[in-house]
């Protein structure tokens, strides 16, 4: 929107790691993750809890800074917390957080709350900032006269409506999505997730969609990584990675899925039974992480950690299986 | 209450229930009128989103429901022909000793302070045919056995706090083997776990169901796991039944339009999109809509659906539905 069409992706992580320091060791969160985002392309991060999906979003926003690795945002290193970023750059990555009672504060009304980040951003004031306040709230479909309301006079869905409004309050280009609908009603949700994908087709916004629900990947993402222990098991276009899932936890995840009918069963692939739970991200298994639970664990595979190759056009699987280099 | 033609098959039966809770505003009038059965060796699901009655209705089976600040408005729960609402002595043990219920956290089932070993140990103490001292730690080891747990050994001298959240969950679930209950509850017991372990759980749960003719009421979030899991199902909305019937049926052919927008909101794997979900939330069960309690966000109200409670309409013998849509017909509303 601002900047002019450039073939410079919107996002560029490289090699990020995050470490943080526990009573019981080093707690590996993200061990080295690349990936890259394009404008107006909603990306999902998909993982299970402690895959560390989340702590990807957090360095980007800058809630805190990685360990190695690094975050070029429209080419410029952006690896800094936030309060050493500059205020544009913060202006043009927003969040939107996963509980939406525990992210609005409930001594502001929904005015303020949207207020806050116009007055910061845009410097606005008096008659404009009134117009600005409203024309956000309409953006996200709630009615006007919520504008005076407090947040626990509303409902959830509503509350994650504020939050999505806050967020584009200030005209981002960016916005980190940390499991926007997981703790909304399946109705609610499926309001919540229409209202980010008409938004980003309004306003070309990119995403980076956290979340650990494959069904809703599927209707609303341009492209997926799946994350395992801190690391990218597999990326590959939605379609793709759909119909064509290589990595033996896709695959489990995908079967792991209850579906709701039988043409869905289908879409399932069927030969790979769940077992096993996350090992301790303290105690990283040698090797693939994987390989604990995987069904296809080679004698490699405890020893040597896979790396990404590129399997099809778009489509990396970071997996023995599948790699050309190993023996 | 006239109880005519007693079923023997018959487990669980809720007959016009009525449930409120008491509160500062006056009074929530969560379960209206609600019928419910269990038929021994059936597996139920249990349908609707958050604030639908579902744990009211499950924690007054069990007859661990606060009361105050909930009250009994009508109705009766009769387990094995007994009436559990009478609060004599030999109802609440038969339900402590016949029901278990699996929650949906199950750290906050398990007390932090005590080990594995004594939770278990303690159901086999006052179980009713109390086991000997002896013996307990082999039946403990069995149960966590059938449970698929990973070193039971370790684990029945580990604390809650040592395990993870699925293995906290397969504890529960053993307890529910050493009681040998004829009922399982199963109050959304995977919401709090990842894809992988509740595919685990279930399956789990389901294969002990199964193998050892008990009886379970699952409530799920995950339609697709009461879908696969269930003989029938209930679909509730703001503490009204909305739809009952054999699993089969009500997920090929849902008839409330409020199952309906729920299945079509549920983001399919097939990829074609989500629906724009339902409009409008949930009513405050403080005032509740007079008629049905779905009118207001129903796209297909009548002026009927505003005035009068609906009327059970039979699809077919497994399959019936509250709405005036299906079966106001004699009211003369066309």
């Amino acid at each position: 929107m601002t900047v002019s069409e450039t073939t410079t992706p919107i996002l560029e992580v490289s090699q990020l790691r995050k470490e943080f320091q526990t009573r019981q060791g080093t707690l590996v969160a993200v061990a080295g993750v690349d990936f890259v985002i394009d404008e107006s392309e909603i990306y999902g991060l998909v993982g299970e809890s402690g895959s560390g999906k989340s702590t990807v979003g957090s360095m980007i926003v800058g809630m805190y800074p990685s360990n190695g690795g690094q975050i070029l945002y429209r080419g410029q290193d952006i690896d800094r917390p936030a309060s050493k970023r500059s205020k544009e750059l913060k202006r043009q990555i927003q969040l939107v957080f996963q509980d939406p009672g525990g992210s609005l504060n409930p001594r502001q009304t929904i005015r303020q709350i949207l207020s806050l980040p116009l007055k910061l951003h845009q410097g606005l004031n008096g008659a404009a900032l009134e117009k600005a306040v409203e024309e956000t709230i309409e953006k996200v479909g709630l009615p006007m006269s919520y504008l005076d309301k407090y947040p626990q006079a509303i409902g959830g869905g509503e509350k994650q409506l504020v939050c999505i409004g806050r967020a584009l309050a200030p005209d981002p280009s960016f916005i980190v999505l940390d499991e926007p609908t997981s703790a909304l009603d399946v109705s609610i949700q499926a309001k919540i997730s229409n209202k980010l994908l008409e938004l980003q087709e309004q306003l070309g916004l990119s995403y980076l969609f956290i979340t650990h629900n494959l069904c809703l990947v599927r209707n609303l993402v341009h492209r997926t990584a799946i994350m395992y222990l801190g690391q990218l098991c597999e990326t590959a276009t939605t379609e793709e990675f759909f119909t064509n899932p290589l990595h033996p936890y896709t695959q489990m995840l995908l079967a792991s899925i209850p579906v709701m009918s039988e043409q869905e069963e289908e879409y399932k692939p069927s030969e790979v039974e769940s077992v096993g739970e996350i090992p301790n991200p303290i105690h990283r298994p040698d090797g693939c992480g994987f390989h604990t639970r995987c069904p296809f664990c080679m004698d490699v595979c405890k020893t040597q950690p896979p790396t990404m190759t590129e399997v099809g056009p778009g489509h990396h699987v970071s997996c023995h299986l599948h790699s050309a280099t190993t023996t | 209450m006239a109880n005519q033609a007693k079923d023997p098959q018959t487990l669980l039966d809720v007959r016009d229930l009525s449930i409120s809770y008491k509160v500062y505003e006056g009074m929530l009038r969560v379960l209206q009128h609600v019928d419910f059965r269990v038929e021994s060796g059936e597996r139920i699901g249990l349908v609707g989103e958050a604030g639908c009655g579902k744990t009211t209705l499950l924690k007054t089976i069990a007859r661990i429901l606060p009361m105050p600040p909930a009250r009994i408005e009508s109705g009766e729960v009769r387990f094995k022909g007994r009436n559990v609402l009478d609060r004599d002595k030999t109802s609440h043990r038969m339900i402590r000793r016949d029901v278990s219920m699996v929650l949906q956290d199950p750290t906050a089932s398990l007390n932090p302070t005590l080990t594995i070993k004594s939770f278990m140990g303690d159901i086999l103490k006052n179980a009713a045919h109390p086991v000997a001292k002896a013996e307990r730690k082999q039946r403990m080891l069995e149960a966590l056995e059938k449970v698929s747990m990973p070193s039971p050994e370790r684990v029945l001298g580990s604390y809650p706090v040592q395990l993870s959240g699925g293995m906290r969950q397969r504890v529960c679930i053993a307890m529910c083997l050493l009681k040998d209950v004829d009922l399982i509850l199963a109050d959304e017991p995977t919401t709090s776990l990842d894809v992988t372990i509740e595919k685990q759980i279930l399956q789990l749960l389901n294969a002990l169901v199964t193998e050892n003719r008990k009886s379970m009421v699952l409530v799920s979030h995950a339609l697709g796991a009461v879908r696969t899991m269930t003989d029938r199902a209930y679909v509730m909305y703001a503490g009204n039944l909305a739809e009952k019937g054999a699993t089969a049926k009500v997920f090929e052919c849902p008839a409330h339009p409020y199952t309906i927008g729920l299945f079509e909101a549920t983001p399919k794997l097939s990829g074609e999109g989500v629906s724009d979900g339902i409009a409008g939330e949930l009513p405050s069960y403080l005032d509740p809509p007079p008629g049905c309690r779905f009118a207001p966000r129903c796209p297909q109200a009548k002026a009927i659906c505003r005035e009068k409670k609906p009327a059970a309409a039979d699809l077919d013998g497994s399959h019936t539905v509250f709405c005036w849509v299906h079966g106001g017909r004699q009211e003369g509303d066309a």
